[in-house]
Protein backbone atom coordinates (compact mmCIF):
# COMPACT_ATOMS: atom_id res chain seq x y z
CA UNK A 1 0.00 0.00 0.00
CA UNK A 2 1.45 3.35 -0.98
CA UNK A 3 2.02 5.96 1.71
CA UNK A 4 -0.31 8.28 -0.22
CA UNK A 5 -3.16 5.79 0.16
CA UNK A 6 -2.27 5.08 3.79
CA UNK A 7 -2.34 8.78 4.64
CA UNK A 8 -5.61 9.37 2.76
CA UNK A 9 -7.23 6.45 4.57
CA UNK A 10 -5.98 7.75 7.92
CA UNK A 11 -7.33 11.24 7.23
CA UNK A 12 -10.70 9.89 6.09
CA UNK A 13 -11.03 7.56 9.06
CA UNK A 14 -10.15 10.44 11.40
CA UNK A 15 -12.92 12.60 9.92
CA UNK A 16 -15.38 9.71 10.26
CA UNK A 17 -14.25 9.07 13.84
CA UNK A 18 -14.78 12.71 14.78
CA UNK A 19 -18.24 12.70 13.17
CA UNK A 20 -19.28 9.85 15.43
CA UNK A 21 -20.22 11.38 18.77
CA UNK A 22 -19.54 8.44 21.03
CA UNK A 23 -15.79 7.87 20.56
CA UNK A 24 -14.56 11.46 20.87
CA UNK A 25 -16.96 12.25 23.73
CA UNK A 26 -15.94 9.30 25.90
CA UNK A 27 -12.23 9.54 25.01
CA UNK A 28 -11.70 13.27 25.42
CA UNK A 29 -14.61 14.96 27.21
CA UNK A 30 -16.07 12.40 29.61
CA UNK A 31 -12.90 11.63 31.65
CA UNK A 32 -12.26 15.36 32.11
CA UNK A 33 -15.90 15.89 33.11
CA UNK A 34 -15.48 13.12 35.67
CA UNK A 35 -12.43 14.71 37.27
CA UNK A 36 -14.09 18.14 37.23
CA UNK A 37 -17.09 16.69 39.01
CA UNK A 38 -15.17 14.75 41.65
CA UNK A 39 -12.51 17.44 41.89
CA UNK A 40 -15.11 20.09 42.68
CA UNK A 41 -16.43 17.89 45.48
CA UNK A 42 -13.23 16.55 47.03
CA UNK A 43 -10.40 18.76 45.74
CA UNK A 44 -6.93 17.23 45.87
CA UNK A 45 -5.96 17.55 49.53
CA UNK A 46 -4.22 14.52 51.05
CA UNK A 47 -6.94 12.21 52.29
CA UNK A 48 -6.89 9.35 54.76
CA UNK A 49 -9.34 7.54 52.56
CA UNK A 50 -6.64 7.22 49.87
CA UNK A 51 -3.75 6.53 52.24
CA UNK A 52 -2.56 10.12 52.29
CA UNK A 53 -2.88 10.72 48.53
CA UNK A 54 -5.21 13.38 47.15
CA UNK A 55 -8.49 12.28 45.52
CA UNK A 56 -7.31 13.52 42.14
CA UNK A 57 -3.94 11.80 42.47
CA UNK A 58 -5.88 8.54 42.54
CA UNK A 59 -8.81 9.47 40.33
CA UNK A 60 -6.85 10.56 37.28
CA UNK A 61 -4.78 7.40 36.80
CA UNK A 62 -8.02 5.45 37.32
CA UNK A 63 -9.75 7.51 34.61
CA UNK A 64 -7.09 6.39 32.13
CA UNK A 65 -9.00 3.12 32.25
CA UNK A 66 -12.03 4.89 30.70
CA UNK A 67 -9.94 6.19 27.81
CA UNK A 68 -8.55 2.74 27.03
CA UNK A 69 -11.90 0.97 27.48
CA UNK A 70 -13.70 3.35 25.10
CA UNK A 71 -11.16 2.69 22.36
CA UNK A 72 -10.83 -1.06 22.84
CA UNK A 73 -14.32 -2.10 23.90
CA UNK A 74 -16.50 0.41 22.05
CA UNK A 75 -14.95 2.22 19.10
CA UNK A 76 -12.87 -0.68 17.82
CA UNK A 77 -15.42 -3.52 17.89
CA UNK A 78 -18.40 -1.37 16.83
CA UNK A 79 -16.57 0.16 13.90
CA UNK A 80 -15.01 -3.10 12.73
CA UNK A 81 -18.31 -4.95 12.87
CA UNK A 82 -20.15 -2.16 11.07
CA UNK A 83 -17.65 -2.25 8.19
CA UNK A 84 -17.80 -6.04 8.15
CA UNK A 85 -21.60 -6.25 8.16
CA UNK A 86 -22.12 -3.57 5.51
CA UNK A 87 -19.57 -4.98 3.09
CA UNK A 88 -17.30 -1.94 3.40
CA UNK A 89 -14.22 -4.14 3.86
CA UNK A 90 -15.29 -6.26 0.92
CA UNK A 91 -15.23 -3.21 -1.33
CA UNK A 92 -11.79 -2.21 -0.02
CA UNK A 93 -10.65 -5.77 -0.66
CA UNK A 94 -11.15 -5.27 -4.39
CA UNK A 95 -8.74 -2.30 -4.45
CA UNK A 96 -4.93 -2.36 -4.25
CA UNK A 97 -5.26 -1.31 -0.62
CA UNK A 98 -7.11 -4.30 0.79
CA UNK A 99 -9.00 -4.87 4.00
CA UNK A 100 -5.90 -5.53 6.13
CA UNK A 101 -4.45 -2.07 5.57
CA UNK A 102 -7.75 -0.38 6.40
CA UNK A 103 -8.06 -2.38 9.62
CA UNK A 104 -4.47 -1.41 10.48
CA UNK A 105 -5.25 2.28 9.83
CA UNK A 106 -8.34 2.06 12.05
CA UNK A 107 -6.39 0.40 14.90
CA UNK A 108 -3.69 3.05 14.60
CA UNK A 109 -6.29 5.80 14.76
CA UNK A 110 -8.03 4.39 17.84
CA UNK A 111 -4.68 3.92 19.56
CA UNK A 112 -3.75 7.51 18.69
CA UNK A 113 -7.09 8.68 20.11
CA UNK A 114 -6.44 6.77 23.35
CA UNK A 115 -2.95 8.27 23.65
CA UNK A 116 -4.33 11.77 23.03
CA UNK A 117 -7.14 11.19 25.53
CA UNK A 118 -4.61 10.07 28.14
CA UNK A 119 -2.34 13.07 27.51
CA UNK A 120 -5.29 15.49 27.75
CA UNK A 121 -6.49 13.89 30.97
CA UNK A 122 -3.10 13.98 32.68
CA UNK A 123 -2.47 17.54 31.46
CA UNK A 124 -5.86 18.63 32.81
CA UNK A 125 -5.05 16.97 36.14
CA UNK A 126 -1.70 18.69 36.32
CA UNK A 127 -3.12 22.11 35.42
CA UNK A 128 -6.25 22.05 37.51
CA UNK A 129 -5.25 19.99 40.57
CA UNK A 130 -1.46 19.80 40.32
CA UNK A 131 -1.57 16.01 40.70
CA UNK A 132 1.55 14.31 42.04
CA UNK A 133 3.16 11.59 39.92
CA UNK A 134 5.79 9.95 42.07
CA UNK A 135 6.21 6.72 40.06
CA UNK A 136 8.54 6.26 37.09
CA UNK A 137 7.27 7.72 33.81
CA UNK A 138 8.91 4.88 31.87
CA UNK A 139 7.00 2.27 33.86
CA UNK A 140 3.74 4.20 33.39
CA UNK A 141 4.27 4.31 29.62
CA UNK A 142 5.13 0.61 29.50
CA UNK A 143 1.98 -0.23 31.47
CA UNK A 144 -0.08 2.04 29.23
CA UNK A 145 1.11 0.09 26.18
CA UNK A 146 0.38 -3.25 27.85
CA UNK A 147 -3.09 -2.06 28.89
CA UNK A 148 -3.86 -0.78 25.40
CA UNK A 149 -2.82 -4.09 23.88
CA UNK A 150 -4.83 -6.21 26.27
CA UNK A 151 -8.08 -4.21 26.18
CA UNK A 152 -7.89 -3.69 22.39
CA UNK A 153 -7.25 -7.41 21.90
CA UNK A 154 -10.51 -8.13 23.74
CA UNK A 155 -12.35 -5.85 21.29
CA UNK A 156 -10.65 -7.62 18.41
CA UNK A 157 -11.68 -11.01 19.78
CA UNK A 158 -15.32 -9.91 20.07
CA UNK A 159 -15.43 -9.00 16.37
CA UNK A 160 -13.75 -12.29 15.47
CA UNK A 161 -16.07 -14.53 17.48
CA UNK A 162 -19.42 -12.90 16.76
CA UNK A 163 -20.53 -12.54 13.17
CA UNK A 164 -23.58 -10.31 13.44
CA UNK A 165 -23.06 -6.69 14.33
CA UNK A 166 -26.00 -6.93 16.73
CA UNK A 167 -24.19 -9.55 18.79
CA UNK A 168 -20.97 -7.54 18.68
CA UNK A 169 -22.84 -4.44 19.86
CA UNK A 170 -24.52 -6.32 22.69
CA UNK A 171 -21.35 -7.95 24.00
CA UNK A 172 -19.31 -4.76 23.62
CA UNK A 173 -21.82 -2.56 25.45
CA UNK A 174 -22.20 -5.16 28.19
CA UNK A 175 -18.48 -5.56 28.79
CA UNK A 176 -17.83 -1.82 28.46
CA UNK A 177 -20.38 -0.71 31.06
CA UNK A 178 -19.69 -3.61 33.38
CA UNK A 179 -15.99 -2.80 33.40
CA UNK A 180 -16.52 0.96 33.44
CA UNK A 181 -18.42 0.85 36.71
CA UNK A 182 -16.75 -2.08 38.52
CA UNK A 183 -13.09 -1.48 37.65
CA UNK A 184 -12.72 1.66 39.70
CA UNK A 185 -12.28 3.77 36.55
CA UNK A 186 -15.36 5.88 37.30
CA UNK A 187 -16.44 5.01 40.84
CA UNK A 188 -13.49 4.70 43.25
CA UNK A 189 -13.06 1.00 44.07
CA UNK A 190 -12.21 2.01 47.64
CA UNK A 191 -15.94 2.42 48.34
CA UNK A 192 -16.95 -0.99 46.93
CA UNK A 193 -18.10 -3.72 49.32
CA UNK A 194 -16.04 -6.93 49.27
CA UNK A 195 -18.49 -8.82 47.05
CA UNK A 196 -18.26 -6.24 44.25
CA UNK A 197 -14.51 -6.10 44.64
CA UNK A 198 -14.22 -9.87 44.21
CA UNK A 199 -16.41 -9.71 41.11
CA UNK A 200 -14.34 -6.83 39.74
CA UNK A 201 -11.20 -8.96 40.09
CA UNK A 202 -12.22 -11.03 37.06
CA UNK A 203 -12.56 -7.91 34.90
CA UNK A 204 -9.40 -7.08 32.93
CA UNK A 205 -9.99 -3.33 33.28
CA UNK A 206 -9.74 -3.65 37.07
CA UNK A 207 -6.15 -4.80 36.65
CA UNK A 208 -5.49 -1.87 34.30
CA UNK A 209 -6.91 0.63 36.79
CA UNK A 210 -5.00 -0.84 39.76
CA UNK A 211 -1.74 -0.85 37.84
CA UNK A 212 -2.17 2.80 36.84
CA UNK A 213 -3.03 3.84 40.39
CA UNK A 214 -0.02 2.09 41.85
CA UNK A 215 2.43 3.10 39.13
CA UNK A 216 1.45 6.77 39.40
CA UNK A 217 1.95 6.66 43.16
CA UNK A 218 5.09 4.56 42.83
CA UNK A 219 3.98 2.17 45.57
CA UNK A 220 3.76 -1.36 44.29
CA UNK A 221 1.57 -3.98 45.84
CA UNK A 222 2.11 -7.71 45.79
CA UNK A 223 -0.80 -8.28 43.42
CA UNK A 224 0.60 -5.99 40.76
CA UNK A 225 2.93 -8.48 39.14
CA UNK A 226 -0.01 -10.84 38.87
CA UNK A 227 -2.01 -8.08 37.11
CA UNK A 228 0.80 -7.62 34.60
CA UNK A 229 0.80 -11.35 33.89
CA UNK A 230 -3.01 -11.41 33.61
CA UNK A 231 -2.98 -8.59 31.02
CA UNK A 232 -0.16 -10.19 29.04
CA UNK A 233 -1.96 -13.53 28.96
CA UNK A 234 -5.24 -11.87 27.89
CA UNK A 235 -3.40 -10.17 25.02
CA UNK A 236 -1.81 -13.39 23.77
CA UNK A 237 -4.97 -15.48 24.10
CA UNK A 238 -7.30 -12.94 22.47
CA UNK A 239 -5.00 -12.25 19.54
CA UNK A 240 -4.36 -15.96 18.93
CA UNK A 241 -8.01 -17.05 19.11
CA UNK A 242 -9.18 -13.96 17.20
CA UNK A 243 -6.72 -14.61 14.37
CA UNK A 244 -7.77 -18.25 14.10
CA UNK A 245 -11.47 -17.25 13.97
CA UNK A 246 -10.82 -14.66 11.26
CA UNK A 247 -8.80 -17.08 9.15
CA UNK A 248 -11.53 -19.72 9.39
CA UNK A 249 -14.24 -17.23 8.54
CA UNK A 250 -12.51 -15.77 5.48
CA UNK A 251 -13.85 -18.31 2.99
CA UNK A 252 -17.02 -19.31 4.80
CA UNK B 1 -7.96 -9.98 -29.26
CA UNK B 2 -6.05 -10.97 -26.16
CA UNK B 3 -7.67 -12.65 -23.18
CA UNK B 4 -7.83 -10.53 -20.02
CA UNK B 5 -9.40 -13.03 -17.67
CA UNK B 6 -10.39 -16.65 -17.75
CA UNK B 7 -12.52 -18.92 -15.63
CA UNK B 8 -11.34 -22.52 -15.98
CA UNK B 9 -13.53 -25.46 -14.87
CA UNK B 10 -14.54 -23.44 -11.83
CA UNK B 11 -16.46 -25.20 -9.07
CA UNK B 12 -17.42 -23.45 -5.84
CA UNK B 13 -19.15 -25.23 -2.96
CA UNK B 14 -20.55 -23.70 0.22
CA UNK B 15 -20.75 -26.68 2.51
CA UNK B 16 -23.19 -29.06 0.77
CA UNK B 17 -24.42 -26.46 -1.72
CA UNK B 18 -22.76 -26.32 -5.13
CA UNK B 19 -22.90 -22.64 -6.13
CA UNK B 20 -20.99 -23.08 -9.38
CA UNK B 21 -20.17 -26.30 -11.18
CA UNK B 22 -17.47 -26.70 -13.83
CA UNK B 23 -17.86 -23.26 -15.39
CA UNK B 24 -15.41 -22.01 -18.02
CA UNK B 25 -15.29 -18.83 -20.10
CA UNK B 26 -12.96 -16.00 -21.08
CA UNK B 27 -13.22 -12.23 -21.13
CA UNK B 28 -11.21 -10.58 -23.88
CA UNK B 29 -10.00 -7.08 -24.54
CA UNK B 30 -12.71 -4.82 -25.92
CA UNK B 31 -15.66 -7.12 -25.38
CA UNK B 32 -18.67 -7.23 -23.12
CA UNK B 33 -19.51 -10.62 -21.68
CA UNK B 34 -22.92 -10.63 -20.03
CA UNK B 35 -23.76 -13.24 -17.43
CA UNK B 36 -27.46 -13.96 -17.18
CA UNK B 37 -29.57 -16.42 -15.22
CA UNK B 38 -32.09 -16.51 -12.39
CA UNK B 39 -31.34 -15.40 -8.83
CA UNK B 40 -29.12 -17.90 -7.06
CA UNK B 41 -27.73 -19.44 -10.24
CA UNK B 42 -24.11 -18.68 -9.30
CA UNK B 43 -23.41 -15.43 -11.18
CA UNK B 44 -22.21 -13.38 -8.22
CA UNK B 45 -20.15 -16.30 -6.91
CA UNK B 46 -18.24 -16.44 -10.20
CA UNK B 47 -17.77 -12.66 -10.25
CA UNK B 48 -16.44 -12.79 -6.69
CA UNK B 49 -13.93 -15.47 -7.66
CA UNK B 50 -12.69 -13.19 -10.47
CA UNK B 51 -12.47 -10.33 -7.97
CA UNK B 52 -10.36 -12.44 -5.61
CA UNK B 53 -13.00 -12.38 -2.89
CA UNK B 54 -13.75 -16.07 -3.04
CA UNK B 55 -11.64 -19.18 -3.25
CA UNK B 56 -12.52 -21.75 -5.93
CA UNK B 57 -13.17 -25.23 -4.55
CA UNK B 58 -11.69 -26.68 -7.72
CA UNK B 59 -10.67 -25.18 -11.03
CA UNK B 60 -8.81 -21.94 -11.46
CA UNK B 61 -9.17 -18.23 -12.14
CA UNK B 62 -6.81 -16.11 -14.16
CA UNK B 63 -6.88 -12.34 -14.29
CA UNK B 64 -4.20 -10.72 -16.45
CA UNK B 65 -2.54 -14.15 -16.45
CA UNK B 66 -2.37 -14.35 -12.65
CA UNK B 67 -4.28 -15.83 -9.74
CA UNK B 68 -6.19 -12.97 -8.05
CA UNK B 69 -5.86 -14.62 -4.64
CA UNK B 70 -2.08 -14.55 -4.64
CA UNK B 71 -1.28 -11.56 -6.87
CA UNK B 72 -3.36 -8.69 -5.47
CA UNK B 73 -0.72 -6.09 -6.21
CA UNK B 74 -0.49 -6.90 -9.90
CA UNK B 75 -4.24 -7.19 -10.45
CA UNK B 76 -6.17 -4.65 -8.40
CA UNK B 77 -4.55 -1.54 -9.90
CA UNK B 78 -6.20 -2.42 -13.25
CA UNK B 79 -9.45 -3.95 -12.06
CA UNK B 80 -12.65 -1.91 -11.74
CA UNK B 81 -15.33 -3.49 -9.58
CA UNK B 82 -18.93 -2.75 -8.77
CA UNK B 83 -20.27 -5.16 -6.17
CA UNK B 84 -23.90 -6.13 -5.89
CA UNK B 85 -23.93 -5.85 -2.13
CA UNK B 86 -21.42 -3.39 -0.78
CA UNK B 87 -21.87 -0.29 1.20
CA UNK B 88 -19.62 2.56 2.21
CA UNK B 89 -18.74 3.95 5.63
CA UNK B 90 -21.79 5.36 7.35
CA UNK B 91 -20.74 8.98 7.77
CA UNK B 92 -18.76 9.57 4.59
CA UNK B 93 -19.59 12.18 1.96
CA UNK B 94 -19.56 11.62 -1.79
CA UNK B 95 -16.46 13.65 -2.56
CA UNK B 96 -14.54 12.24 0.42
CA UNK B 97 -15.21 8.73 -0.82
CA UNK B 98 -14.05 9.64 -4.34
CA UNK B 99 -10.89 11.26 -3.00
CA UNK B 100 -10.15 8.25 -0.81
CA UNK B 101 -10.54 5.74 -3.64
CA UNK B 102 -8.49 7.95 -5.99
CA UNK B 103 -5.60 7.76 -3.55
CA UNK B 104 -5.53 3.97 -3.96
CA UNK B 105 -4.42 4.17 -7.61
CA UNK B 106 -1.24 5.48 -9.18
CA UNK B 107 -2.89 7.28 -12.10
CA UNK B 108 -6.61 7.51 -11.34
CA UNK B 109 -9.22 9.07 -13.61
CA UNK B 110 -10.24 12.61 -12.65
CA UNK B 111 -13.09 12.07 -10.20
CA UNK B 112 -14.34 15.65 -10.54
CA UNK B 113 -14.93 15.05 -14.22
CA UNK B 114 -16.55 11.68 -13.54
CA UNK B 115 -18.83 13.29 -10.94
CA UNK B 116 -19.98 15.73 -13.61
CA UNK B 117 -20.38 13.06 -16.26
CA UNK B 118 -22.40 10.85 -13.96
CA UNK B 119 -24.52 13.81 -12.87
CA UNK B 120 -23.36 13.61 -9.26
CA UNK B 121 -21.42 16.86 -9.04
CA UNK B 122 -24.27 18.67 -7.28
CA UNK B 123 -24.37 15.87 -4.73
CA UNK B 124 -20.67 15.86 -3.94
CA UNK B 125 -21.13 17.24 -0.40
CA UNK B 126 -23.97 14.86 0.47
CA UNK B 127 -23.61 11.93 2.80
CA UNK B 128 -23.45 8.75 0.72
CA UNK B 129 -26.19 7.13 2.80
CA UNK B 130 -28.52 10.02 1.93
CA UNK B 131 -28.25 9.37 -1.82
CA UNK B 132 -31.12 7.77 -3.71
CA UNK B 133 -30.73 4.21 -5.01
CA UNK B 134 -29.90 5.38 -8.52
CA UNK B 135 -27.39 7.96 -7.29
CA UNK B 136 -25.65 5.37 -5.15
CA UNK B 137 -25.50 3.06 -8.13
CA UNK B 138 -23.89 5.76 -10.28
CA UNK B 139 -21.40 6.41 -7.49
CA UNK B 140 -20.39 2.72 -7.46
CA UNK B 141 -19.88 2.93 -11.21
CA UNK B 142 -17.71 6.01 -10.70
CA UNK B 143 -15.55 4.17 -8.18
CA UNK B 144 -15.26 1.20 -10.53
CA UNK B 145 -14.00 3.50 -13.30
CA UNK B 146 -11.49 5.41 -11.11
CA UNK B 147 -8.57 3.01 -11.69
CA UNK B 148 -8.90 3.45 -15.51
CA UNK B 149 -9.42 -0.31 -15.50
CA UNK B 150 -8.42 -2.82 -18.16
CA UNK B 151 -11.12 -5.13 -16.82
CA UNK B 152 -14.46 -4.02 -15.39
CA UNK B 153 -16.74 -6.32 -13.41
CA UNK B 154 -20.20 -4.88 -12.93
CA UNK B 155 -22.71 -6.83 -10.86
CA UNK B 156 -26.24 -5.65 -11.68
CA UNK B 157 -25.05 -2.28 -12.85
CA UNK B 158 -28.31 -0.75 -13.97
CA UNK B 159 -30.54 -1.97 -11.13
CA UNK B 160 -32.22 1.09 -9.63
CA UNK B 161 -31.46 3.41 -12.54
CA UNK B 162 -34.24 5.21 -14.38
CA UNK B 163 -34.73 4.35 -18.08
CA UNK B 164 -32.97 7.44 -19.39
CA UNK B 165 -29.87 6.97 -17.24
CA UNK B 166 -29.89 3.27 -18.09
CA UNK B 167 -29.75 4.06 -21.81
CA UNK B 168 -26.99 6.61 -21.23
CA UNK B 169 -25.09 4.03 -19.24
CA UNK B 170 -25.29 1.59 -22.16
CA UNK B 171 -23.78 4.16 -24.52
CA UNK B 172 -21.01 4.89 -22.03
CA UNK B 173 -20.26 1.22 -21.51
CA UNK B 174 -20.11 0.65 -25.26
CA UNK B 175 -17.63 3.54 -25.51
CA UNK B 176 -15.52 2.10 -22.69
CA UNK B 177 -15.54 -1.27 -24.44
CA UNK B 178 -14.54 0.31 -27.75
CA UNK B 179 -11.57 1.83 -25.97
CA UNK B 180 -10.35 -1.73 -25.34
CA UNK B 181 -11.65 -2.45 -21.84
CA UNK B 182 -12.99 -5.95 -21.16
CA UNK B 183 -16.29 -5.94 -19.30
CA UNK B 184 -18.11 -8.64 -17.39
CA UNK B 185 -21.66 -7.53 -16.78
CA UNK B 186 -24.26 -9.35 -14.72
CA UNK B 187 -27.77 -8.41 -15.72
CA UNK B 188 -31.41 -9.39 -15.46
CA UNK B 189 -32.53 -7.01 -18.21
CA UNK B 190 -32.75 -8.67 -21.59
CA UNK B 191 -32.94 -5.37 -23.50
CA UNK B 192 -29.58 -4.53 -21.93
CA UNK B 193 -28.17 -7.91 -22.90
CA UNK B 194 -29.37 -7.47 -26.48
CA UNK B 195 -27.91 -3.97 -26.67
CA UNK B 196 -24.51 -4.69 -25.17
CA UNK B 197 -23.48 -8.33 -25.16
CA UNK B 198 -20.71 -9.54 -27.42
CA UNK B 199 -21.09 -12.87 -25.68
CA UNK B 200 -23.50 -14.40 -23.20
CA UNK B 201 -22.80 -16.76 -20.34
CA UNK B 202 -26.13 -18.33 -19.36
CA UNK B 203 -26.12 -19.72 -15.81
CA UNK B 204 -28.70 -22.11 -14.45
CA UNK B 205 -28.43 -23.86 -11.05
CA UNK B 206 -24.69 -23.29 -10.89
CA UNK B 207 -24.01 -24.62 -14.37
CA UNK B 208 -23.23 -22.72 -17.51
CA UNK B 209 -25.83 -23.99 -20.00
CA UNK B 210 -24.75 -21.75 -22.85
CA UNK B 211 -21.76 -19.61 -23.64
CA UNK B 212 -21.50 -17.79 -26.95
CA UNK B 213 -23.04 -15.10 -29.15
CA UNK B 214 -26.63 -13.86 -29.21
CA UNK B 215 -27.47 -15.59 -32.48
CA UNK B 216 -26.12 -18.87 -31.16
CA UNK B 217 -28.43 -18.71 -28.15
CA UNK B 218 -31.44 -18.85 -30.45
CA UNK B 219 -30.10 -21.91 -32.21
CA UNK B 220 -29.31 -23.48 -28.85
CA UNK B 221 -32.87 -22.80 -27.64
CA UNK B 222 -34.40 -24.30 -30.79
CA UNK B 223 -32.32 -27.44 -30.34
CA UNK B 224 -32.93 -27.79 -26.61
CA UNK B 225 -36.57 -26.85 -26.22
CA UNK B 226 -39.41 -29.13 -27.14
CA UNK B 227 -40.94 -28.09 -30.50
CA UNK B 228 -44.15 -26.75 -28.94
CA UNK B 229 -42.14 -24.28 -26.85
CA UNK B 230 -40.34 -22.84 -29.85
CA UNK B 231 -42.07 -19.96 -31.56
CA UNK B 232 -40.89 -18.10 -34.63
CA UNK B 233 -39.23 -14.71 -33.94
CA UNK B 234 -38.81 -15.26 -30.21
CA UNK B 235 -37.39 -12.26 -28.40
CA UNK B 236 -34.39 -12.70 -26.14
CA UNK B 237 -36.65 -12.41 -23.11
CA UNK B 238 -38.94 -15.14 -24.47
CA UNK B 239 -35.97 -17.40 -25.11
CA UNK B 240 -34.70 -16.74 -21.58
CA UNK B 241 -38.08 -17.54 -20.03
CA UNK B 242 -38.44 -20.69 -22.09
CA UNK B 243 -35.00 -21.96 -21.05
CA UNK B 244 -35.45 -21.27 -17.35
CA UNK B 245 -37.57 -23.93 -15.63
CA UNK B 246 -40.87 -22.61 -14.28
CA UNK B 247 -40.78 -21.78 -10.60
CA UNK B 248 -43.86 -21.86 -8.44
CA UNK B 249 -45.79 -18.81 -9.62
CA UNK B 250 -45.47 -15.83 -7.33
CA UNK B 251 -48.87 -14.46 -6.39
CA UNK B 252 -50.19 -11.72 -4.20
CA UNK B 253 -53.69 -13.05 -3.89
CA UNK B 254 -53.44 -13.23 -0.12
CA UNK B 255 -54.27 -9.52 0.03
CA UNK B 256 -57.42 -9.80 -2.08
Amino acid sequence: MSSKALWAAFKTETVLYLRGFFGPFFSFAFPIMMILLFGSIYGNEPSQFFDGQGSMDVMIPACLGIVIAVGGLMTLPLQLSEYQANGVYKRFDTTPVGKGSIVAVQMLLYIAAAVLGAVLLIAAGKLMYDIRVTGSVGVIIALFILSLLSIFSIGFLITAVFKSSKAVNLVSYLLFYLMLFTSGATIPSEIFPDGVRRFAEIMPLTHVVNLFKHSFAGDWETGDLRSVVVLAVITCVCITIGSICYRRRRWA
Amino acid sequence: MSVLASVNSLTVCYGQTVAAHDVSFDIGEGEIVVMIGPNGSGKTTIAECLEGLRKPTTGSINVFGKDPLTHRKEIYPYLGVQLQEADYPDKIKVEELCRLFSSFYAAPADYQKLLEQLDLYEKRNRYVRKLSGGEKQRLSVLLALLPRPKLLILDELTTGLDPEVRRNMWDSLAAVRDAGVGILLISHYMDEVAALANRIVFMLNGKCIYSGGLAGLKTYAEETLSPEDVKPDMSLEEIYLALVPKKGRISLEAIL
